[in-house]
Parts: C-alpha cells; sequence; structure tokens
C-alpha cells in the first residue's frame, strides 16, 4: 500500500520537522499535515502545520477531514530533560490513548501507523543478554516513570495493532540519540566538560544518529514493515571511549552505592541525571538491530561515526552552557542546502537513498590511524568492507588495512556461504 | 598488565601442561565445557590462555559470567574487558551460531561455588543443562575440558555469608588471598557432536543426558588424571 496522505505529529521537534521535509520530497505523496502543541522550527514547502491541545482531542477531525492514510507518530518524550514526568505522561500515554482511538473511529481511513518508541522499553537490567532482540519483552515490571510511560504507550499500540489486522502497524525502538539538534540529558552529560560516570562502571553505549532516526522513519513509511523493530547504529563502544573520542576525561562522581541520592545532590548544582540515564550508566545497553537491517534500511552512521560527528560539532561550541539551549533554525542556510542545485551531496539524503556516498565519512576516516580503521572492520557488512576496500585501495592503500579487509572479507563469505 | 600476570601465571606459577588441544575445532563456533575450579577463577583465564599459547588459532575465548556480577561495581567493567560475557541464552546463542566463536561454560558454577576443599574434582550434576540446549540450537560441537588444579590452588574454606548479604553478591568465599602455586594440567576431550539431537527437539530427557555424558566424561578424566598424579604442588 503506497502512503500518499501522511499525518506527522511533534513536527515541531527536530525529527518530525526534518521527517516532513524529508517526505516532502518523495515521490507520490500528495499531503502532509503536521501537527503539534507549538509552533514548528523548520520551513516546510508542502506540508501544513495544524496547532493542537496537548490532549489531541482535535486529532480524529483531522484524520478524517484529510483523508489521512497514514499517521507518523514521534512524540513519544523518552527524556525528562525539559518537561515534568506528569506531562510527559500526558504526552506519552493519555494523548497516545486518544491518537490510537481517533486512528480506529469510525471514517479514519487509517492504514498505516509508525509508532517513534524507545530504547527505554527495555530498561536497565544486569539480566540482560549483550543485545537486546524485540522480542525479548520485559523481564520485571518497569520500575521508572517514564519506562513504564514508554510500556503503557506500546501496550496501547500492539493492541490497536490487534483490533486493526488491516493496517500496518510499524513501532520503532530509538536507542539514544545524538546529532546537532537533538538534544537529551544523555547528550547534555557528553556536552560537560568531563564525562560523568559512575565509579567502577564502564557501560556499554550504543547510540544512533539523528539523521538515521528520520532515515528509518521515512523507511517505514515507504515500505510495510509490520511489527517491532529495533533502530539502533552499528557498533557499541564503552562509555569511556566514547569520552575518549570527545577528547574528554571520565569522570567517576557517581558513587556505586547510592547513586540515586548522589544525583539528587548534583541536580542542585544544575546537573540532572535521570533515573532512566542512572541505569543505563550502570548496565549500559545494548540493541541488536538486525532486523531493520534485514528489512532493508542501511544505517548511514555506526556508532563510532555518530560520536566523532558529535564532537566535531561540540568542538565549535562554548564550553559551558551549551547543554540546554535549542538549536536555532537558520534559515537561509537550511534553504541553500535544501534546494540550491550547487549542493552535491544533500545534507538529509542518505540511510535509504538508492546510491549510498562512497563512504560515510571520506573526510574523517582519512585522519583514522590503520589501527583504528583495522578495528571498525569487525562491526562492517559485506557490502560495506567491499566499498571500504576500494576507498582504501584508490586513497591511502594502507597494506595492514587492505590485508584486514581481506581477512574480513573472505571470512564473511565463508560464513555466509556456510549458512 | 593482565598479559605479565598472565604469562607469569601460566608458565612459573602454575606451570601449566595441557593435552589434546587439537580437539578444539579451528573454525566455526564451538562450546568448551569444563570442571569449575576453586574459589578464585583461576581456571577459566588459564584455560584461554593455553589455547593461545598453543598457537592453534588466534580466536579469542570467552568466558561466561555470572549475571549478577554483572551489577557489581569493578567486576562487571573487568569481566567486559577481558571479554567475558554474562551467562545469558541469547548471548550464548549470538557467540555460537551468528559469530562462530568459542564460549567457555562451567556448568557446575551454581552448586560447585559451594564445594569445599574435601570434595575437589567430584563434579556436581550439570543441572537442567542450559549448555547442551545453547550448543543444540546453535548447532555446534561441545568440547570437555578436564582441568587439575584450580581447586588447590584456591581452596574454598568456607562462605562468609553475612558479608554475602551485605554486598549482594552472589558468594563471598573464604579462600587465600592469592592463588597457591598447584600445578595444573588442562585436558582437552573429544568433542561430542550435537548433531543427533535436532535444532528443534529439546526435548529434557535428551538434553539431560547428553549433559551427563558430558560430566562423567570430565568426571573420568579428572579420577584418571589425580591417581596419574605425585603430589599436588609438584605434578
Amino acid at each position: 500500500m503506497d502512503s500518499r496522505r501522511i499525518l506527522i505529529t511533534g513536527v515541531s521537534r527536530p525529527e518530525g520537522g526534518r521527517l516532513a521535509q524529508r517526505l516532502e520530497r518523495q515521490p507520490g505523496v500528495e499531503a502532509i499535515v503536521g501537527v503539534d502543541t507549538h509552533d514548528p522550527q523548520h520551513e516546510f514547502e508542502l506540508a501544513e502545520f495544524v496547532r493542537v491541545d496537548p490532549q489531541h482531542a482535535q486529532f480524529g477531525r483531522i484524520l478524517r477531514a484529510a483523508a489521512i492514510d497514514t499517521v507518523v507518530d514521534t512524540r513519544l518524550v523518552d527524556d525528562p530533560l525539559r518537561i515534568s514526568l506528569k506531562d510527559a505522561h500526558e504526552v506519552n500515554v493519555t494523548a497516545t490513548i486518544s491518537m490510537l482511538a481517533a486512528c480506529g473511529g469510525p471514517g479514519s481511513r487509517v492504514r498505516k501507523l509508525v509508532f517513534k518508541s524507545s530504547a527505554h522499553y527495555y530498561g536497565g537490567d544486569p539480566g540482560h543478554p549483550a543485545f537486546l532482540s524485540e522480542e525479548i519483552g520485559r523481564a520485571r515490571p518497569p520500575r521508572t516513570a517514564i519506562e513504564s510511560d514508554v510500556v503503557a504507550a506500546e501496550g496501547a499500540v500492539e493492541s490497536f495493532a490487534a483490533r486493526h489486522p488491516a493496517s500496518t502497524v510499524t513501532v520503532l525502538r530509538m536507542a539514544d540519540q545524538v546529532g546537532a539538534e537533538a538534544r537529551s540529558s544523555y547528550l547534555s552529560l557528553l556536552a560537560l566538560p568531563a564525562v560523568p560516570s559512575l565509579l567502577g562502571f564502564d557501560p556499554r553505549c550504543q547510540l544512533i544518529h539523528e539523521e538515521d532516526v528520520v532515515g528509518a522513519l521515512a523507511h517505514a513509511v515507504a515500505h510495510n514493515l509490520p511489527g517491532t523493530y529495533n533502530a539502533a547504529a552499528d557498533g557499541v563502544l564503552a562509555l569511556s571511549e566514547v569520552a575518549s573520542l570527545l577528547g574528554k576525561p571520565l569522570l567517576p562522581v557517581l558513587p556505586p552505592w547510592g547513586a540515586g541520592l548522589a544525583a539528587g545532590q548534583l541536580r542542585r548544582l544544575g546537573l540532572r541525571i535521570p533515573v532512566e540515564l542512572l541505569g543505563q550508566l550502570r548496565f549500559g545497553r545494548g540493541l541488536d538491530n538486525r532486523r531493520l537491517k534485514a528489512a532493508g534500511y542501511t544505517y548511514r552512521y555506526t556508532t563510532r561515526e555518530a560520536v566523532l560527528k558529535l564532537h566535531a560539532e561540540h568542538s565549535g561550541r562554548p564550553l559551558l552552557g551549551s547543554g540546554g539551549e535549542s538549536y536555532h533554525y537558520e534559515r537561509e542556510v537550511e534553504e541553500f542546502l535544501r534546494w540550491s542545485p550547487s549542493v552535491r551531496c544533500a545534507p538529509t539524503a542518505g540511510g535509504s537513498s538508492p546510491d549510498p556516498p562512497e563512504h560515510p565519512q571520506p573526510g574523517s576516516y582519512d585522519e583514522l590511524s590503520a589501527g583504528e580503521v583495522i578495528e571498525i572492520i569487525a562491526s562492517l557488512e559485506p557490502d560495506a568492507l567491499t566499498r571500504l576496500r576500494s576507498y582504501e585501495a584508490s586513497h591511502m592503500a594502507r597494506w595492514a588495512v587492505l590485508e584486514a579487509l581481506d581477512g574480513r572479507l573472505a571470512q564473511k563469505q565463508g560464513s555466509e556461504s556456510r549458512r | 598488565m593482565d598479559r605479565t600476570l598472565y604469562e607469569f601465571l601460566y608458565r612459573y606459577w602454575f606451570r601449566t601442561e595441557i593435552e589434546g588441544v587439537e580437539h578444539v575445532p579451528s573454525e566455526g563456533g564451538a562450546l568448551l565445557v569444563a570442571n569449575h575450579g576453586g574459589a578464585a577463577p583461576t581456571g577459566g583465564p588459564m584455560i584461554a590462555k593455553a589455547l593461545k599459547e598453543s598457537g592453534h588459532q588466534l580466536r579469542p575465548l570467552h568466558l561466561l559470567t555470572d549475571p549478577p556480577l554483572q551489577g557489581f561495581p569493578g567486576l562487571g567493567m573487568l569481566f567486559t574487558k577481558l571479554g567475558a560475557v554474562p551467562d545469558h541464552p541469547d548471548n550464548v546463542h549470538r557467540l555460537l551460531f551468528d559469530e562462530r566463536q568459542l564460549v567457555l561454560a562451567v556448568p557446575e558454577r551454581a552448586q560447585a561455588a559451594g564445594k569445599a576443599v574435601g570434595e575437589r574434582y567430584r563434579v556436581r550434576s550439570f543441572e537442567r543443562g542450559a549448555f547442551v540446549r545453547a550448543a543444540v540450537r546453535a548447532g555446534t560441537p561441545i568440547v570437555p575440558i578436564a582441568v587439575l588444579g584450580p581447586q588447590e590452588a584456591s581452596p574454598l574454606f568456607g562462605r562468609v555469608d553475612p558479608l554475602r548479604r551485605l554486598t549482594r553478591l552472589p558468594r563471598v568465599p573464604l579462600s587465600t588471598g592469592f592463588p597457591l602455586p598447584a600445578k595444573f594440567r588442562i585436558r582437552f576431550l573429544a568433542p561430542v557432536g550435537t548433531s543427533e539431537l535436532s535444532r528443534v527437539a529439546t526435548d529434557g530427557a535428551a538434553v539431560q543426558a547428553l549433559a551427563e555424558e558430558v560430566r562423567s566424561i570430565i568426571q573420568a578424566n579428572l579420577l584418571q588424571m589425580t591417581a596419574g598424579r605425585r603430589s599436588v604442588w609438584l605434578g
């Protein structure tokens, strides 16, 4: 089924706005309606903006009037950085339920629902496997407010899917987002001059670049992906590795016992670490992203590349006070990047685009030493390896890198043929 | 740092002798199963070191650890850096099947933690046989390993239960601070195939039987090895 008339919720937030801009350029899209509770930051060509109340009470009327066939819900708040827990509950659970009721209500033509969820669904647990697969579910009931919101929202979406077997319902569980526009508690920790950590723990971090968030959502709109999918970049880094890539020291300010109390003290000093993040700083989290890849999505950035990109963005900013300030949409620059014929590679393209760039980031790749490149090789897929092989051969042609690439390719081909 | 420590322990402290390394397959996943070794986990690292020393292959060996230990400050970090992985069916399957790696399981771990010095080398039942299930699901062979030495190197005298409650560790063993210089012998045994059990049929009785078979192979070899040695310290 083709998505022609699309409604995007949460369009005033970076992901929603970028998604609307991305979908505008897709052929076959007739109408895009963006709804949110405040004015959008992005400029739209085709998309129309409608301001709604926080409960999304008028949602059903908009759906019917615009004959919407696809709803992309990007509202879910998984981080209490700038919203109270009570408001978050309203957005995550109350509004989701009324939105779903509107989608399934009389006169609705909604045939596809893409729900942006969060990896906070899984929570932090020492009993978790290294890579969480979509079926694992929750071993124990959620312990924090945000976690139970996410679980309740997904439960509502699941029962909607069960009641409407004819519609395609996609749930995308996003890892922690990084990028120039994204704002979260996690990112504000990484933006500090030293990265705070929990004494005696070096958790595994897996991130997703905001471009891949938009890319994955757009992929779910363009294709039929019923079910739940994890969306997280390839590769897992230890927090200490993330800190060293950012060129910052790791500062174990939180004690292993009574971390919650210590976090409360830090909050008085102006550093807010939510409970969910404390769990992540203790146990880390890895998501099994193979299902989304099998469904045809190609990630543009690995976790390492996302961190390196974040580093490049951080280095242009003042040292302190950069965590909370909001992103400024610079109209001229954005217009130029989107429409000018002199721009070679559109910045929002990638992801599902048919011809991915030669290498994700040739500029930063050339700066990597042979040892660093060899470390990355283990996490790459065969076609990426082939591309990297040709890039390396034509540019620096370091024999150690070429040898490692050939070895890995042979190994991959061997294991493919055995299967 | 660990390299020098392991090197020292392996070569000079435990004077490790190995036999039958050729039984470890040089490619594809394989599940290695060893008897439990004393209060401090000296057995696992020495098996890993033995594989590396023998030049048999350059593949790392992944040790399985108790998941609760992962939540303990310092330990979880250390284990991850040593390439150990929490014992979870999904982790084991991913390593064995998807990544075709070597995994070392110590199935008696949970009960053997309470095994005092007097009961050493009596291999406890591999209850539930979770490791067999993992190997069958991944279609990999099981390589039994008999390890002699670790139980004398770090004998278990008792447990400190109040401390255990206080720290919430699964166990706080009372043992020597640093392992004693017992002579280590590691014997890799002929692989036990899991192909006769189909991937779907993981019925309890068959799994139990295979687990018991692996246990008895290890036990028989341990008895043979203990009978053959003249001294705990010199071999």
